[in-house]
């Protein structure tokens, strides 16, 4: 039994109250902590984040050094608040970090990777001229780089971007890590990786560049990034990285492969591609209509872990529909269309 | 029955590029490939953007394909293909 002087349904009309202030303090007192009664009761779902989440947003990041060996997670280097450090790996990835939070709070009401304030942990240095960056379901690991062929990891803020994003989807639809739905899930570490790097300059959808891991490649390779959303298959071609950007924008050209778990860092050129059309087709910020529409499409409970390509994209234009009305549904559905995914 | 050879290929990571090694040095193949029998009992991981290692073990009567996770090959053996 719940008493309390104040009658419950004042305290449920406080509970939608503007005032973040007021609204917490009224759903503390209703005592649906870590339940969804309020939202159910109430049906809004900014209670519903303010339920479950219980507290304000929270950022917190940790910073490791793994001083090139590869033990995990390394020498805590700069916590939240402390001063920057004297190594620009370290710093990126605190500021990557830091710009990716933002992204998903700012224009997502995402309280960090798992909505509940979950500390952003990140390693750098990690092994030796090591050309890569992964998330391990925990955290986030930068390589150096081999120095030749690659720069450090934390060199581009698409990349923290994209290994957050991992962490993020991990924690909604889970996408699985094969074949179509595996690209699915690259492709949306992609997208918000970009987004990131969008909404940090201020850039609309027009004027970015699309690009993921510039800055990324060392100074003498022929190449401006690894992926382009703009342009896929066109941004590099160096024998040393295996020839030219092998990336697929269209369906006809989806690569059948048993490498790279079906091919997922090839074939995500294609729902990358289709974002870039779909943000262009919208305009203005790429995170505000059609990021939109993305992060709901992943986080809204219908995507399944098998997603294929298609299913994706007929969720994408329901999704746009159900937001946005009939302009932005039709947008989607031609940025689709434009990667030869015909929706209904 | 002796290990002839063994062709390492590397796809995936964060950049998605493939590359390959053959070791032809039968002293060394049999190395790896005790190195790569043992680590395919070890735990794959859950990583996302790890590389994905593919062995094929050539020996005088079969040849045997292996498949491991980055965080599942040793480090003498990741570095065939630095």
């Amino acid at each position: 039994m719940h008493c309390t002087l104040v009658p419950p349904y004042i305290l449920q009309a406080l509970a939608r109250h503007q005032d973040p202030v007021v609204r917490d303090a009224a759903i503390a007192t209703l005592g649906y902590d870590k339940t969804f009664a309020v939202s159910r009761l109430i049906g809004d779902r900014d209670i519903r984040a303010a339920v479950v989440t219980g507290r304000a947003p929270r950022l917190h990041r940790l910073i490791h050094d793994a001083q090139h060996e590869e033990d995990l997670p390394g020498a805590l280097v700069r916590s939240e608040g402390e001063a920057p450090s004297t190594d620009v790996a370290v710093n990126e990835a605190y500021d990557g970090l830091g710009d990716t939070w933002k992204l998903y709070e700012d224009v997502f009401q995402r309280n960090s990777i798992d909505d509940a304030g979950m500390d952003l942990s990140g390693t750098v240095h990690f092994s030796q001229q090591y050309d890569n960056a992964y998330w391990d379901g925990q955290q986030m690991v930068f390589g150096d780089g081999d120095g030749v062929l690659f720069n450090r990891f934390t060199i581009s803020v698409d990349v923290i971007g994209h290994e957050l994003t991992h962490g993020v989807t991990g924690a909604t639809a889970d996408l699985a890590y094969k074949n179509q739905s595996g690209a699915l899930n690259e492709s949306i570490s992609d997208v918000f990786g970009s987004l990131v790097k969008q909404y940090a300059l201020g850039q609309s959808a027009e004027e970015a560049d699309w690009l993921i891991g510039a800055g990324l490649l060392a100074e003498d390779v022929h190449g401006v990034a690894l992926r382009s959303m703009k342009a896929p298959g066109t941004a590099y071609d160096d024998d040393r990285l295996g020839g030219k950007d092998p990336q697929p924008a269209h369906i006809r050209d989806y690569l059948r492969t048993t490498s790279d778990n079906g091919g997922v860092h090839t074939n995500s050129g294609i729902p990358n591609h289709a974002f870039y059309l779909a943000a262009v087709g919208l305009g203005g910020n790429a995170w505000e209509q059609a990021g939109h529409v993305w992060y709901d499409a992943l986080t809204g409970g219908e995507l399944q872990p098998t997603a294929t390509f298609p299913q994706f994209a007929q969720l994408t234009v329901a999704t746009a529909d159900r937001l946005y009305g009939a302009a932005a549904k039709k947008a989607v559905a031609e940025a689709w269309t434009g990667v030869g995914i015909v929706t209904s | 029955m002796s290990v002839l050879r063994v062709v390492v290929t590397r796809s995936g990571g964060f950049a998605g590029l493939t590359a390959t090694t053959e070791v032809d040095d039968p002293d060394e193949a049999e190395r790896i490939t005790e190195a790569v029998h043992r680590a395919a009992g070890s735990p794959a991981g859950n990583r996302r953007d790890d590389f994905v290692y593919e062995f094929t073990i050539v020996t005088t009567t079969e040849t045997e394909h292996v498949e491991l996770t980055g965080a599942q090959v040793p480090a003498e053996v990741r570095a065939r293909l630095r």
